[in-house]
C-alpha cells in the first residue's frame, strides 16, 4: 500500500478511528494488526518473514541479556541471522553476477540461481532495526519484555517500509504510555501528511518524469542538459524522500508517537560531512554507531580512520541496492569526506583559508561546491550502470555542447524539433529549480524563527485548503512509487 | 492534551479550533460552489471537457470530429490494427507522409468508393492504437449520435480487443476516460470499472467536484505556466520540446499520452520490401492469461455498440482483421474460434455484416509489418479487398450508394507546395513569411487533414494540409492550439 493512493486515504482514518474509540489495552494491537495488514497488501506470504524475524530476534535479545558466557556468541548469532536473511533476498542475484563476472576470464561456465527471489518491501530498513536492538541489549539495554510492543516496533506501519529507521529506546516508551490526542497533535499530523504529499506529487512525482528522460539516454543531451538533468534528481530525491518522512512522521503522530526527523535542509550543508548530518539522518546515525564506531571510528590512526570512513560509506552505498553504480556511489561518499577531512587539516593550518572559509562569500561558495559535489554522486546513484553514469559525467565535467542525433530519427520529425542543436531542453525546468532552491532556503529562515507557529490561523487554513486541492488535482494517474521503496 | 485543551469546550468548537478541521469545512464549501458555479453559470469557470492539458490520440480525433460541418458518411473504428492500414494506405495512395495525430480518415477508401459507386464521401476514422471494444462504444455512444451519425461505421477488431493481460478494465484506457469526460457512460459503471479501487476513484471523482475536474483544472494551469514561460523567457515552441521523440515517449511512458502535431508520420513505402518488426513478446504478454471476464465484459459492450447502430439507424460492419499465423499461435487453444463464433453470433442476431478478412491466402505475411499490422501496401490492399466486400453486400451497397455527394466534388491539384518548401524557412518565420511564400493560395482551412503544423516564431501556427484533395496546400495560421468544433 503507498501512502499516496486512495487505499492508504481509506486505511489511515480507519486504523485512526479504531485506535483512539478503543480501550488503552486494544491499541497496540490494533497497531500492530493494521502494521500487518499494511505489509500483506504487498505480498501476503512475507509476513512470515517480518513475523518470522520479529519472533528470532525477541528471543535472541533475551538470550544476548540473560547470557553470561555466550553473550557475544547470541549477539553475532543474531547478526548473522539478520543479515544473512538481508543478504539473500538483496545480494544473491549481485553475488551470483559478481561471481560469473570473475570466472569468465577462467571460462568456467556461468552459475544461475536456481529460483526466484522477491525482494521483501522494506526488509533493509526492519533488519537495521533488529540489529540496532541486539546490539543495543549487547550493550547493556534492557530489552523489550513486551512482545507485541517488541513486534510494533519493527513493523509500525508508518515507517514500516522506507523508514526512518527507529530506535527502541524512543519508540517503546511512548506506547507503553498512555497515548493522548490534542488538537494541536492532530494539527500538525495532518500538516505534515499533506506537506508529504505535496513534495510527492507536486514536485518529486512530476520532476521524476522528466529526469528518467535524460538518465535513460543521456548520449542525446549535451553536457549542460546533463547538469539540469543532475540538479533535478537532487531535488526529485529529496522531495520524494523527504515527502515519504513527512507522511511517516504524520500518520505517526495521529497516533500519538513522534518519529525523528530524516532532513535537515541537506542542500544547505557547507561541506559533505555537514551533508551526512543533514541527509537521511536515520540511517547516517546508525551507520555511525553500527558499523564506523565498531570498525574503530576516529579513534585509531588516521590512515585507519580513513579506512574505517571508507568502508562505513561503501557498505552504506551497497544498503542502497545491490548494484555496482550504489557501491561506486558509496566508495564517491567515503573518498569525499576523506578529502574533506584533509582539507580540514590543511585549512586550519592556513589562516587566511579560514578567514576566506569563514566570510559571508565563502560560506555561499562551500555550499554551492558541496551542492554540485553532492550532485556528482547523484549520478551513480541514478544512472542504471556505472558506463552510463561515467558517460554523463563525462560530458557534464567538460560541459560538452554536442548531442548525437538519434538513430533512425526522420526528416520530418527533425524538422519539427529546429532548436533540437540548443543544450537547453524543457524551459520550464528553469523556473522550477531555482524556485525550488529558493524554497529549501527559505526553509531556514521558516524553521529558525517559528514561522509556522507564529502564522494566523486563518492563513493555515487556506494553506491546507490549497495543500487539499493540490493534492486531488496534482496526483499523477500512475504515481511512481517512493524511490526508497526500491531499498 | 495541553492545558487549554483541559478547559471543557462544546465540542463544535473544540473541533474547530483546529485549523485542519476548519480547512476541511471550507473546502467542502469551496467545492459546492465550484460545482454550483459549474452548473448555474458555466461561463464563470470555463471549464471545457475539450481542453486537455494532454494531447491523447482520442483528443486529437474529438478535436478533429468538433470541426467538421456535416456528418461524416462512414466512421472507422478499430485499434492499432485499423490505424496501420489507414496510415499506411493512404500514404501509397497520396505519395506522402501521413502525419498520424492529424490524419483522421481514409483517402483511399473515399476514392475506391468513388469509382465503385461513382459518388463522392467523406469518411472520418475513429481508429486509435489499443482501442478496445468498450472504447469503440464509447465513442460512438457519445459521438456518433444525432446530427453527426454517420450512415455506416466499419470497425475493424480482434482478438486483442475483447481479452488485454496488459489492461486491468475496461475503463483504464485512455480513450475511455477522456470520452468518460466528454459524454455520460455511468450506466455501465458496473462493467467498466472491474476493481473496488477503481469504483472508488469513481465514486470519488462522482462526489468531489475537484477530483472530478481535475483535467480541468491541470489544463489550466499548463496554459498559466505556457503564458508565463512565454512572457519570462521569450519561448515560443512549448507545444514541443526539444529532445528527440522517441526519448520524450520513454520519458512520459508513466504519463498519459501526449502526443505533438508531428509527433508520428506514415511515410510511403521505397523500393524495398517494407521491413518486419518480430513483436511476439509483446502479444504473448497480452495472451497470456484468459480472462473470461473481462472477455464478456468486452462481448457485452460490443452487443451495446450493434444496438445503438440499430437505434440509430446506422449500418455496423465488423471486420475480423488480418493476423499472421504466427500471431494467431500464441493464443491459447480454441480461443480464436471461440471469439469468432461469439461475434458471429451477435453480428447475426443483430442484422449486421461481419466481413472476415483474417485469411492468409488475402493477406500473407509480405503484407505485414509485424505480426499484426499492415504494412502500407498491405494498407492499400486492405482497402481494396474492403471497397470490394462492401459492394459485393447487396444491403451496405445499398445503403453506401444513397449517402455521399451525387458527382466528384474534389477540387483539382492548384499548386503542389510541399513540405521541403517550409523546410526553408528560417527559423524566425512569421505569418507574413509563410502568406508570401503560399502566394495566391493562401486559405483558411476548414476541417479535414493537415499534414504538418509547424509553429512558427511569433508564437502562431502554421497548419499545410490537404482536405479532399490530393498535393494541395493549405497554408493557416492560428494562435495557439486548433481549437475543437464543439467549443463556441
Amino acid at each position: 500500500m503507498l501512502f499516496n493512493t486512495l487505499q492508504y486515504a481509506l486505511f489511515l482514518p480507519i486504523v485512526f478511528a479504531l485506535f483512539w474509540l478503543s480501550p488503552q489495552k486494544w491499541r497496540v494491537w490494533i497497531l500492530l494488526s493494521a502494521s500487518y495488514i499494511f505489509y500483506m497488501t504487498w505480498k501476503p506470504v512475507f509476513i512470515l518473514l517480518i513475523l518470522g524475524l520479529t519472533l528470532v530476534n525477541y528471543y535472541l535479545g533475551f538470550a544476548v541479556h540473560k547470557s553470561e558466557k555466550h553473550k557475544k556468541r547470541w549477539l553475532t548469532l543474531a547478526i548473522v541471522l539478520n543479515l544473512g536473511t538481508l543478504a539473500y533476498f538483496k545480494y544473491a542475484y549481485f553475488l551470483c553476477e559478481t561471481t560469473n563476472q570473475c570466472l569468465q576470464p577462467f571460462g568456467l561456465p556461468p552459475a544461475s540461481l536456481p529460483f526466484k527471489i522477491i525482494l521483501p518491501l522494506g526488509i533493509s530498513f526492519f533488519v537495521f532495526e533488529f540489529i540496532h536492538y541486539v546490539v543495543d541489549v549487547y550493550r547493556g539495554h534492557q530489552p523489550i519484555k513486551s512482545f507485541p510492543a517488541f513486534a510494533l516496533f519493527a513493523s509500525f506501519f508508518p515507517t514500516q517500509i522506507a523508514g526512518p529507521i527507529k530506535r527502541f529506546q524512543d519508540f517503546i516508551p511512548q506506547f507503553l504510555a498512555p497515548a493522548k490526542l490534542s488538537i494541536k497533535q492532530f494539527d500538525t499530523a495532518i500538516s505534515l501528511i499533506l506537506l508529504g504529499l505535496f513534495k510527492k506529487v507536486l514536485i518529486a512525482d512530476n520532476l521524476s518524469f522528466f529526469v528518467q528522460g535524460g538518465f535513460s539516454q543521456p548520449q542525446l543531451f549535451s553536457g549542460l542538459d546533463l547538469w539540469v538533468f543532475a540538479y533535478a534528481f537532487a531535488f526529485q530525491i529529496y522531495f520524494d524522500f523527504s515527502g515519504y518522512t513527512d507522511i511517516a512522521r504524520g500518520s505517526a503522530n495521529l497516533f500519538g508517537y513522534k518519529v525523528p526527523i530524516n532532513f535537515n535542509l541537506p542542500y544547505l550543508a557547507n561541506n559533505i560531512s555537514d551533508f551526512w548530518r543533514r541527509w537521511h539522518i536515520s540511517l547516517s546515525t546508525w551507520l555511525r554507531d553500527y558499523l564506523f564506531i565498531p570498525l574503530g571510528g576516529s579513534r585509531l590512526s588516521k590512515w585507519l580512520n580513513y579506512r574505517n570512513l571508507i568502508i562505513t560509506m561503501t557498505l552504506g552505498g551497497l544498503w542502497h541496492g545491490a548494484a555496482m553504480h550504489y557501491l561506486i556511489w558509496g566508495l564517491y561518499q567515503g573518498i569525499l569526506l576523506v578529502a574533506h577531512k584533509e582539507f580540514q587539516a590543511f585549512k586550519e593550518s592556513q589562516a587566511w583559508l579560514k578567514a576566506a572559509f569563514e566570510s559571508q562569500i565563502g560560506k555561499v561558495a562551500s555550499i554551492l561546491v558541496t551542492f554540485h559535489v553532492v550532485c556528482i554522486g547523484w549520478v551513480f546513484f541514478r544512472a542504471e550502470t556505472n558506463t552510463l553514469a561515467l558517460q554523463m559525467l563525462s560530458k557534464m565535467l567538460t560541459l560538452a555542447p554536442t548531442i548525437e542525433q538519434a538513430a533512425g530519427q526522420t526528416k520530418d520529425v527533425a524538422m519539427l524539433l529546429p532548436t533540437i542543436n540548443y543544450p537547453l531542453i524543457y524551459p520550464s525546468v528553469f523556473l522550477l529549480l531555482p524556485l525550488l532552491a529558493l524554497a529549501h532556503i527559505s526553509m531556514g529562515y521558516i524553521n529558525k524563527t517559528n514561522f509556522i507557529e507564529r502564522t494566523p490561523k486563518l492563513a493555515k487554513i487556506a494553506w491546507c485548503c490549497a495543500m487539499i486541492f493540490v493534492v486531488l488535482v496534482f496526483s499523477p494517474d500512475k504515481s511512481p512509487r517512493f524511490i526508497y521503496f526500491q531499498f | 492534551m495541553t492545558a487549554e485543551d483541559d478547559k471543557p469546550k462544546p465540542l463544535v468548537k473544540k473541533l474547530l479550533s483546529s485549523y485542519v478541521i476548519c480547512a476541511a469545512v471550507l473546502f467542502v464549501g469551496l467545492e459546492a460552489v465550484g460545482s454550483a458555479l459549474n452548473t448555474y453559470a458555466p461561463q464563470t469557470l470555463a471549464l471545457s471537457p475539450y481542453k486537455s492539458a494532454n494531447r491523447s490520440w482520442v483528443w486529437w480525433n474529438v478535436q478533429d470530429f468538433g470541426r467538421l460541418t456535416a456528418a461524416p458518411d462512414i466512421v472507422l473504428l478499430g485499434s492499432s490494427l485499423m490505424m496501420a492500414p489507414l496510415h499506411g494506405g493512404d500514404a501509397v495512395h497520396l505519395n506522402s507522409a501521413q502525419n498520424v495525430p492529424l490524419h483522421h480518415k481514409s483517402q483511399l477508401l473515399q476514392d475506391l468508393l468513388l469509382e465503385k459507386f461513382n459518388r463522392s464521401y467523406h469518411t472520418f476514422a475513429f481508429a486509435l492504437g489499443g482501442e478496445m471494444v468498450s472504447d469503440a462504444w464509447a465513442i460512438s455512444d457519445t459521438l456518433l449520435k444525432g446530427e453527426r451519425k454517420p450512415k455506416v461505421i466499419i470497425y475493424g477488431v480482434a482478438p486483442r480487443d475483447f481479452m488485454d493481460s496488459a489492461l486491468p478494465s475496461a475503463a483504464s484506457t485512455e480513450v475511455y476516460k477522456y470520452m468518460s469526460r466528454i459524454g455520460d457512460l455511468s450506466a455501465v459503471d458496473k462493467d467498466a470499472y472491474s476493481s473496488f479501487w477503481q469504483q472508488g476513484e469513481n465514486a470519488l471523482s462522482k462526489i468531489s467536484f475537484t477530483y472530478k475536474h481535475r483535467p480541468d483544472f491541470l489544463y489550466i494551469q499548463h496554459r498559466w505556466a505556457k503564458e508565463l514561460f512565454r512572457k519570462l523567457l521569450g519561448y515560443k515552441e512549448l507545444e514541443l520540446v526539444n529532445s528527440p521523440y522517441h526519448v520524450r515517449k520513454q520519458a512520459f511512458s508513466e504519463l498519459p499520452e501526449d502526443n505533438g502535431p508531428g509527433s508520428l508520420f506514415v511515410d510511403p513505402p521505397g523500393q524495398a520490401q517494407e521491413p518486419y518488426e518480430a513483436n511476439l513478446d509483446e502479444y504473448r504478454f497480452r495472451y497470456r492469461k484468459i480472462n473470461l471476464k473481462q472477455f464478456n465484459t468486452q462481448l457485452a459492450f460490443l452487443e451495446r455498440l450493434l444496438v445503438l447502430s440499430e437505434k440509430e439507424n446506422i449500418r455496423i460492419v465488423l471486420v475480423n482483421m488480418p493476423l499472421t499465423e504466427d500471431n494467431m499461435g500464441l493464443m491459447p487453444p480454441g480461443f480464436y474460434q471461440n471469439y469468432l463464433d461469439k461475434v458471429t453470433a451477435l453480428t447475426t442476431s443483430h442484422k449486421a455484416l461481419l466481413l472476415n478478412l483474417n485469411d492468409p491466402k488475402i493477406f500473407p505475411q509480405k503484407y505485414f509489418t509485424d505480426s499484426v499490422h499492415l504494412n502500407t501496401r498491405g494498407g492499400e490492399h486492405f482497402f481494396q479487398v474492403l471497397a470490394d466486400r462492401l459492394k459485393a453486400d447487396p444491403e451496405t451497397a445499398a445503403i453506401i450508394s444513397q449517402a455521399g455527394v451525387g458527382s466528384n466534388s474534389s477540387i483539382k491539384m492548384q499548386t503542389k507546395l510541399t513540405r521541403a518548401v517550409l523546410e526553408g524557412l528560417p527559423k524566425s518565420a512569421t505569418v507574413q513569411d509563410v502568406i508570401k511564400l503560399a502566394g495566391p493560395h493562401h486559405s483558411a482551412i476548414g476541417s479535414g487533414l493537415h499534414i504538418l503544423t509547424y509553429p512558427l516564431a511569433d508564437g502562431s501556427w502554421a497548419m499545410i494540409g490537404t482536405p479532399d484533395m490530393k498535393a494541395i496546400m493549405y497554408i493557416h495560421f492560428q494562435q495557439s492550439e486548433p481549437k475543437s468544433g464543439f467549443e463556441k
